[in-house]
C-alpha cells in the first residue's frame, strides 16, 4: 500500500481519539464509582440494577413502617399494663373488702381508692396514641366510650405494610378487650367495674365477693390481649431485622453490578494513559521527517 | 539531412517538458493537504520522430517529448464503495446521537429518575396507610403524585421538542441537498466546457466529487458516469447523480446541465404530526413530477432523522403512554372502590387535564379536586354507614400496585389496559422498557462504530491511491530537475558544437 502523509497524520489522529475516548469512560467510572451510568452501557444490567434499586427504597420503606408499628404498639402495650395492674389493685381491694371484718369506715376508705381507680380506668380506656384512640378499631378519630357508655369502635384492623403484599394488623381488639356485646355495646368491663363500686357503696360483703370472679375474668382477657400484642410485637421486630439484612444484602448486589472496580478501572486508565503517550511520542517522530529534512 | 539546429529543438521540447512536470509537482505538494484533492500526474510522450534517409535505409530519429496531458489519480469504484459505506456511517451515527439523548430522558442510574419518582410516590401511600387519618401524610402523597405526573409532562415535552428538532433539521437538510444539486450542475457546465475545448479539468472535477462526498452523508449517492459519443476525437463525460433507492423509478438529482430540486412537502400526509415529508419539486419543462423521494434503505442522516422523528420517539411516545395510562388506571380502579375522611366515594386520583380526553404522558393531572382537598383521598374500603377514618386498606393496596396486580383483583376488577399489557407490574414493564432503549443505543453505536471502520478504511484505501505523498513529490522533483539541468547541457553542448562549425574555415 502506498502511504501518504496524510494516511500517517489521519491514522495517529484517529488512535489518539480511541485513546482519549477509552481514557474519558475510564475518568467517568473512576469519578463517579459507577461503571453503569447509562442504560446503553450494559442493557442486560440495568433491569436488575433498577429492580435492586426500586427493591431497596421499598425495604427501607417497609422498615420506617416497622419501626412505626412498634412505636405504636409499644405506647399501647404500656397503656395496657397500667391498666392491667390498676385491674390487680382493685382485685386487692375487692379481697380485702370482701372480708367481713371490715367496719363500714373501713369499706368506705377502701371504696374511695377503688374509685380513683375505677375513674382513672375509664379516662385509660379513651387513650390515644398521637391523634388515635387505641382501643376504636379503626373509627380512630372517636374515643371509643363517649359519654354514653357504650362502645363506638369496631373490629377493623389497622394494617401497615411491611412487605411485599404483606399487611400487617397492629390495633388491639377493643371488644374482646372490654369484653363488648356486640349488639348492644355494652361492655363487661365497665358493668363490673359499676357493679363492684356499688357493692362497696351498699357494704355488701357478698356482692363485694363475687366481684373478685368478675375482676379475675376482666384481668385474663387483658393478659390475653397484651400476651398477643407481645407476640406482633416480636414478629414486628423479627421482620424488621429481617429488613435490615435484605437491605444490606441489595445494597452489597447492586454495588456488585453497577459500581466500578477500582483497581481494575486504575490499571486500566494507566495502560491507556502509556499507549496514548506512547501515541504522541511516536506521532511527534513519524510526522515531521520527510525526504524534505533531508534534501539540502 | 535535417537540420543542424534540430538538436537545439529538441532539446527545447525537453526544457518545457520537465518545467510542466516540476510544475505539477509544485501543484501536488501544493495541495497535499487539501481535501478531497487527487495527485496530478504528467504524462510525457515522445513527439513523432522524423524520418531520414541514409545508407539508402529509412531511420527515425527522436524528435524530443511534449507534455501529452495531467491526469488525475482516482478510482471511481472506490468513491462508489467510500460514498456508500459513508451513507450507512452517518445513517447509524445520526441515529446514535438522537438516541443518546432519548437515553438521558429517563435519566435513570442517577437519583433523580422517572424509576425513583415512580418509587417515591408508592412509599408514600405506604406511609399514608401507616396514619391515614393524618394530613401531612396526605398532603405528601399529594405532592410526590404532582411530581410524578410533572416528571411524565416533562419527559413527554422533551420527545416533542427532539421531535421539532429533527423536523428542523429535516428541512435543513432539504435546503443543503438543493444547493449540492446547483452547485453539482454549475461543475458539470463547467467540466463540459473545458472537455469540449479538449482540456482535462482535474481540479474541477476534484471539487465535484468533493461535493458529491459530502452529500453521500446525507443520502445514499449513485454516480453514473459515460462518455459522450457525439464526441470521438476528444473525451466528453456525461455525469448523472442519483440519490436515494436507485433503482426507484425517478431518483436523478442532476443530470449534466439539469439539477433538480426537493422541497418539504406542504401537505403533510400526516396532518396529525405535521412533520414535513421530502418530495421532489415539479421541474419548469416537466421532466420532474413532484412525489415523495425514496430515500433507500438504512442509509444517510436524513433517513436516520425521518426514522426517528416518526417511528422510534412517536413508538417511544407510545410506550410512555402506556406506562402512563397502566399507572392511572390501577390506582383509579382502586381509588374508586374506597373513601377518604369525607363521605365521597368513586373518585378518580388521576384524570386528563381537560377531563375528557383518554389520559396521556402530557395531559395527566392529579384530580383537581384532591389537590384542593387532601381529605379525599382515598384510605380506606367505602362505607354507607360512615367513615372510619384508621381503615388504610385502599393506601396499602395502592402501594402494594408496586410490585403487582394482586391487590387489584382483592378490592377491584383488573383495568382492560393492564390485561393487555403482559408485564407482571409496573417495574417489570418499566424495566423493559429501559432495558430496549439501553439495547437500541448499545445497537446503533456498534454499528456506528464498525461502519467508521469501514469509512476510515475505505477513505484510506482512497488516500493511499490519489493522496500526495511528499516522498514521492520530492523524488520526482529531484527526477525533472536533473532532467531539466540535463536539458540544459544539452544545449550548452549543441552550442559548443555550432561554435566549433561556425569557426571553421575562420582565420585568425
Amino acid at each position: 500500500m502506498r502511504i501518504t502523509n496524510n494516511i500517517l497524520s489521519s491514522n495517529l489522529l484517529s488512535n489518539l481519539q480511541k485513546s482519549s475516548n477509552k481514557m474519558i469512560d475510564l475518568q467517568n467510572n473512576i469519578s463517579t464509582g459507577e461503571a453503569i451510568s447509562k442504560p446503553s452501557d450494559d442493557p442486560s444490567k440495568i433491569t436488575a440494577i433498577l429492580g435492586l434499586k426500586t427493591n431497596i427504597t421499598s425495604m427501607e420503606q417497609w422498615k420506617d413502617n416497622a419501626s412505626q408499628a412498634l412505636d405504636y404498639m409499644s405506647s399501647v402495650e404500656s397503656v395496657t399494663a397500667n391498666m392491667t395492674s390498676m385491674l390487680q389493685r382493685l382485685r386487692g381491694l375487692a379481697v380485702q373488702g370482701s372480708n367481713q371484718t371490715n367496719s363500714p369506715e373501713d369499706l368506705g376508705e377502701i371504696k374511695k381508692e377503688a374509685d380513683q381507680i375505677i375513674e382513672q380506668l375509664g379516662v385509660m380506656a379513651n387513650s390515644q396514641v398521637g391523634s388515635r384512640y387505641i382501643f376504636s378499631g379503626t373509627n380512630t378519630d372517636t374515643a371509643p366510650w363517649p359519654g354514653t357508655g357504650l362502645w363506638t369502635g369496631n373490629t377493623e384492623s389497622l394494617s401497615v405494610e411491611l412487605g411485599a403484599n404483606v399487611s400487617f394488623d397492629i390495633s388491639i381488639n377493643g371488644q374482646q378487650l372490654f369484653g363488648v356485646n356486640s349488639a348492644t355495646g355494652v361492655s363487661d368491663f365497665f358493668t363490673a367495674l359499676n357493679n363492684f363500686s356499688t357493692a362497696l357503696n351498699n357494704g355488701d360483703y357478698a356482692a363485694v365477693g363475687n366481684s373478685i370472679s368478675d375482676l379475675d375474668s376482666l384481668l385474663s382477657s387483658f393478659i390475653d390481649g397484651r400476651a398477643e400484642l407481645g407476640a406482633k410485637i416480636s414478629r414486628v421486630e423479627t421482620i424488621n431485622n429481617n429488613l435490615e439484612t435484605s437491605i444490606i444484602n441489595a445494597q452489597t448486589n447492586l454495588s456488585n453490578l453497577r459500581d466500578t472496580d477500582l483497581a481494575a478501572a486504575i490499571v486500566d486508565y494507566n495502560s491507556t494513559m502509556n499507549t496514548y503517550r506512547a501515541a504522541l511520542s511516536v506521532g511527534a517522530q513519524i510526522i515531521q521527517p520527510s525526504l524534505v529534512d533531508f534534501l539540502r | 539531412m535535417y537540420s543542424t539546429f534540430m538538436g537545439l529543438e529538441t532539446a527545447y521540447r525537453a526544457l518545457i517538458t520537465s518545467q510542466a512536470a516540476i510544475d505539477t509537482t509544485g501543484q501536488n505538494i501544493s495541495n497535499a493537504s487539501t481535501t478531497g484533492y487527487s495527485r496530478q500526474i504528467a504524462n510525457m510522450q515522445a513527439t513523432t520522430p522524423l524520418t531520414i534517409t541514409a545508407n539508402s535505409k529509412d531511420l527515425s530519429i527522436g524528435t524530443g517529448s511534449f507534455l501529452r496531458d495531467i491526469t488525475r489519480v482516482r478510482d471511481a469504484y472506490l468513491d462508489q464503495q467510500y460514498r456508500r459505506e459513508t451513507s450507512q456511517y452517518e445513517y447509524w451515527s445520526g441515529k446514535e446521537a438522537t438516541l443518546s439523548l432519548t437515553e438521558q430522558f429517563f435519566n435513570e442510574t442517577s437519583n433523580y429518575s422517572l424509576s425513583s419518582d415512580m418509587s417515591e410516590f408508592w412509599n408514600a401511600w405506604s406511609d399514608l396507610a401507616n396514619s391515614p387519618e393524618e394530613s401531612a401524610s396526605r398532603i405528601v402523597v399529594r405532592e410526590k403524585a404532582v411530581s410524578l405526573t410533572e416528571t411524565f409532562h416533562n419527559i413527554d415535552q422533551q420527545i416533542t421538542s427532539l421531535q421539532n428538532d429533527l423536523n428542523n433539521s429535516v428541512d435543513t437538510t432539504i435546503t443543503k441537498i438543493n444547493t449540492f444539486s446547483d452547485q453539482i450542475q454549475l461543475l458539470n457546465n463547467q467540466i463540459r466546457n473545458a472537455e469540449i475545448r479538449g482540456d482535462n479539468p482535474n481540479d474541477l472535477k476534484d471539487q465535484r466529487d468533493q461535493i458529491v462526498d459530502e452529500l453521500s452523508k446525507i443520502v445514499p449517492v449513485t454516480v453514473e458516469e459515460s462518455l459522450d459519443p457525439n464526441f470521438t476525437d476528444r473525451s466528453v463525460g456525461n455525469y448523472t447523480v442519483r440519490i436515494g433507492n436507485s433503482t426507484a423509478a425517478d431518483s436523478v438529482l442532476v443530470t449534466n446541465g439539469s439539477a433538480y430540486h426537493l422541497q418539504e412537502n406542504p401537505v403533510p400526509t400526516d396532518a396529525a404530526t405535521g412533520f414535513s415529508e421530502v418530495w421532489w419539486e415539479a421541474s419548469a419543462d416537466g421532466t420532474k413530477t413532484a412525489a415523495e423521494v425514496d430515500l433507500g434503505n438504512g442509509m444517510g442522516s436524513l433517513q436516520a432523522d425521518i426514522e426517528m422523528r416518526d417511528t422510534y420517539l412517536s413508538e417511544f411516545r407510545g410506550n410512555l403512554n402506556t406506562l402512563v395510562i397502566v399507572i392511572a388506571d390501577s390506582v383509579n380502579a382502586l381509588h374508586q372502590s374506597g373513601q377518604g375522611l369525607t363521605t365521597d366515594t368513586g373518585l378518580d386520583f388521576f384524570t386528563s387535564s381537560d377531563l375528557t380526553s383518554p389520559i396521556t404522558a402530557a395531559n395527566i393531572i392529579v384530580n383537581q379536586d384532591i389537590q384542593d382537598d387532601v381529605n379525599l383521598i382515598a384510605t380506606g374500603i367505602a362505607d354507607a354507614t360512615g367513615v372510619s377514618s384508621g381503615d388504610s386498606s385502599i393506601a396499602l393496596a395502592i402501594s402494594a400496585l408496586s410490585s403487582g396486580w394482586d391487590s387489584l383483583t382483592t378490592y377491584a376488577s383488573v383495568p382492560a389496559s393492564i390485561t393487555v399489557l403482559g408485564a407482571s407490574s409496573i417495574l417489570d414493564y418499566y424495566e423493559g422498557l429501559t432495558a430496549e432503549l439501553g439495547s437500541d443505543v448499545e445497537q446503533s453505536t456498534r454499528m456506528a462504530e464498525g461502519q467508521s471502520v469501514l469509512a476510515t478504511q475505505l477513505s484510506n484505501s482512497r488516500e493511499a491511491l490519489s493522496g500526495v505523498s511528499l516522498d514521492e513529490e520530492m523524488i520526482d522533483m529531484i527526477r525533472f530537475q536533473k532532467g531539466y539541468s540535463s536539458a540544459a547541457r544539452v544545449v550548452t553542448v549543441l552550442d559548443t558544437m555550432l561554435e566549433s562549425l561556425l569557426g571553421m574555415g575562420v582565420t585568425k
